[in-house]
């Protein structure tokens, strides 16, 4: 008896070292994805702990077209993620959940995320892999919880085995998910507008005068109507770079009493009315604009900056600068815009390896 | 023999389950690391700056700062023999979320050093290259200065001081300096500091004294035409800003 007990105790001893999860099947493992730099654009950002790999970054496809992720298995996060409108919400300004509960933020481009910190309009998600699954529980988004989430997939016939060939067993985790989420959305890259081809070869690829004209509008600072310089719009100082953001948070002046905005993450008042400043590579599809959506159209915007500007206590100090207003001409505006029109990438917006896998 | 077995069982059920536990750490006594610091305090007439919520006195203004950005780069330190040793290392200061900023000169050789000397900007080559060639960490990168690059043409924005002031008060303005431009770059030497750096701490204090900015030796005065630079050719403000600037940073 005695005997038995020993045994009994060392067998448990040992067994508390083995693993919990035994896959079932073998999977060879995921092949690695190499992104090759691009002219002008800073090194690949990719987290240590999910490297991309080509079955990783199809899972997480497969996911972001799934609509077995939503409540009612309606929608899922290309619902309001249209890829030929750089993945925004088909010109809404806001999206309409499963319940036909309405947002109260407009749906962000998704593109060149690997560059960019902090997610959502107002910053409060510091990674993309806790983004993610934010509108999956969101109740007035997809509405369903990740743990049936979680077991909607795992009684498919197709999801045990993408999970297996992404992660090396049949189980589908709620970590999985988002790791697999976060390589397809780290994935989804826009480089190869005509802005692009002309940076790499301007001979080649030239701007029109117009363009040209509108770019330099849009990279020189402000100069006071009457100071002799150049008209400049200034925009580059929150545009700039070649991710056509700097990624900070700014309050753009849209409002007299600003809402809450990035002072919801740093709880400082002189955050209120600060929000992500977005890239404007494909701006020409993404409307409407503005974190709420307010302007229909790339001309509100400039007439927004040009003589609408709201003063607050947290306004750009930038933007303050300007007084009252950029002084820039009907021909200014349509200049800017059509250099706003060159970073339109019609080989992201039509990528087939961004597109739905159903 | 049946208590001895049962003994031999317990143990290796101990050893099997503490097997699954980290390695213990034994504890280790705190040690000094050598090192070379430099720790660059951002005060306004001696205080500390606190950012956005405190107004402090210029002559002219009240102001109080929303941000406070540089870079430091060119470092070099004089050897005793009179030579200037060039050290790679570069700097972006982010006082806003730094008040306090710590440089770490550790990989410096060890030696006697008599002085050291750096400059505010970015040397012309740098300022013109590709900022998206430097790895993401990099001082220079756009990963971590985007907001301190003016994008194609112009370079690097040196110094970045931007801020609100009362002028006639309660009327409340904006200003916004952003000094770059390959003349507007600034050198710093400092010859009284010297040191012996061998198995030792060397602590350089140092101070970035923001009202130099605005007052010394020039006055600055707010009004509607001076709130903002941009470094153009021409611009007054900035000559008249950069002119104050050998006198940011001060040794402690």
């Amino acid at each position: 008896m005695n005997r038995l007990l020993l045994v009994g105790l060392v067998m448990v001893g040992f067994s508390a070292c083995k693993p919990e999860l035994k896959p079932v099947k073998e999977y060879p493992a995921p092949r690695p994805v190499s992104l090759t730099q691009k002219p002008f654009f800073p090194p690949s950002v990719v987290p240590a702990d999910n490297p991309l790999t080509v079955e990783g970054i199809e899972l997480g496809r497969h996911l972001f077209y799934e609509t077995k992720l939503s409540g009612d298995n309606t929608q899922s996060c290309a619902s309001c993620h249209n890829q030929e409108l750089a993945f925004t919400d088909n010109g809404r300004r806001f999206s309409t959940g499963i319940t036909g509960a309405v947002g109260s933020r407009n749906s962000m481009a998704l593109f060149n995320l690997m560059w960019t910190n902090r997610f959502f309009w107002d910053g409060r998600v510091a990674t993309l892999r806790q983004q993610v699954l934010l509108p999956i529980e969101d109740p007035i988004e997809m509405h369903e919880s990740l743990q049936n989430a979680v077991a909607k997939l795992q009684q498919t016939t197709l999801y045990p085995d993408l999970f297996g060939k992404a992660f090396g067993s049949e189980d589908v985790t709620t970590e999985r998910m988002a790791k697999a989420l976060e390589q397809f959305i780290l994935s989804i890259q826009s480089t190869d507008s005509k802005f692009d081809r002309f940076r790499v070869n301007p001979v080649l690829n030239p701007l029109s005068a117009e363009e040209t004209r509108g770019f330099n509008i849009f990279m020189r600072e402000f100069s006071p109507p009457g100071s002799g310089r150049p008209v400049g719009a200034d925009c580059f100082h929150c545009h700039g770079t070649h991710l056509f953001t700097v990624n900070n948070f700014t309050n753009n002046g849209l409002d007299e009493n600003p809402s809450v905005g990035f002072s919801i993450v740093s709880n400082d008042p002189n955050d209120i009315g600060k929000f992500k400043t977005p890239s404007l590579r494909n701006v020409a599809v993404t409307a409407p604009y503005m974190h709420d959506g307010r302007f229909a159209t790339l001309e509100d915007v400039l007439d927004h900056y040009n003589e609408h500007l709201k003063l607050s206590p947290t306004l750009d100090p930038n933007l303050k600068s300007q007084g009252v207003g950029l002084g820039l001409t009907a021909q200014d505006k349509s200049d800017i815009i059509a250099f706003l029109h060159t970073l339109t990438d019609s080989v992201y917006l039509n990528n087939p390896a961004y597109k739905s896998p159903f | 023999m049946k208590n001895s077995l049962f003994s031999v069982a317990i143990l290796m059920m101990f050893f099997a389950l503490t097997s699954c536990n980290e390695k213990a750490v034994d504890p280790v006594e705190p040690t000094e690391t050598p090192a070379v610091k430099m720790i660059i305090r951002h005060e306004f007439d001696g205080e500390l700056i606190n950012f956005n919520s405190v107004e402090y006195n210029t002559t002219h203004n009240l102001i109080s700062f929303s941000e406070l950005s540089y870079f430091l780069t060119d470092f070099e330190f004089k050897k005793p023999d009179g030579s200037w040793m060039p050290f790679d290392y570069q700097a972006l200061i982010m006082a806003r979320q730094k008040p306090i900023d710590t440089l770490d000169f550790s990989n410096l050789p060890k030696g006697a050093y008599q002085g050291i000397r750096f400059k505010l900007g970015v040397d012309s080559v740098n300022n013109h290259a590709d900022p998206a060639l430097w790895p993401n960490e990099h001082p220079l990168s756009i990963m971590r200065g985007g907001t301190m690059h003016w994008s194609w043409n112009a370079g690097y924005i040196f110094c970045k001081i931007e801020g609100r002031f009362h002028k006639d008060a309660p009327i409340q303005g904006a200003y916004s300096y952003h000094i770059g431009r390959d003349d507007l770059i600034t050198q710093y030497t400092f010859e009284d500091i010297s040191f012996n750096y061998n198995d030792n701490v060397v602590l350089m204090p140092m101070r970035f004294e923001a009202k130099n900015f605005f007052e010394t030796p020039h006055q600055h005065i707010m009004r509607d035409s001076a709130l903002f630079s941009h470094s153009a050719f021409g611009d007054e403000v900035a000559e008249i800003l950069h002119g104050n600037m050998s006198n940011l940073i001060i040794k402690d």
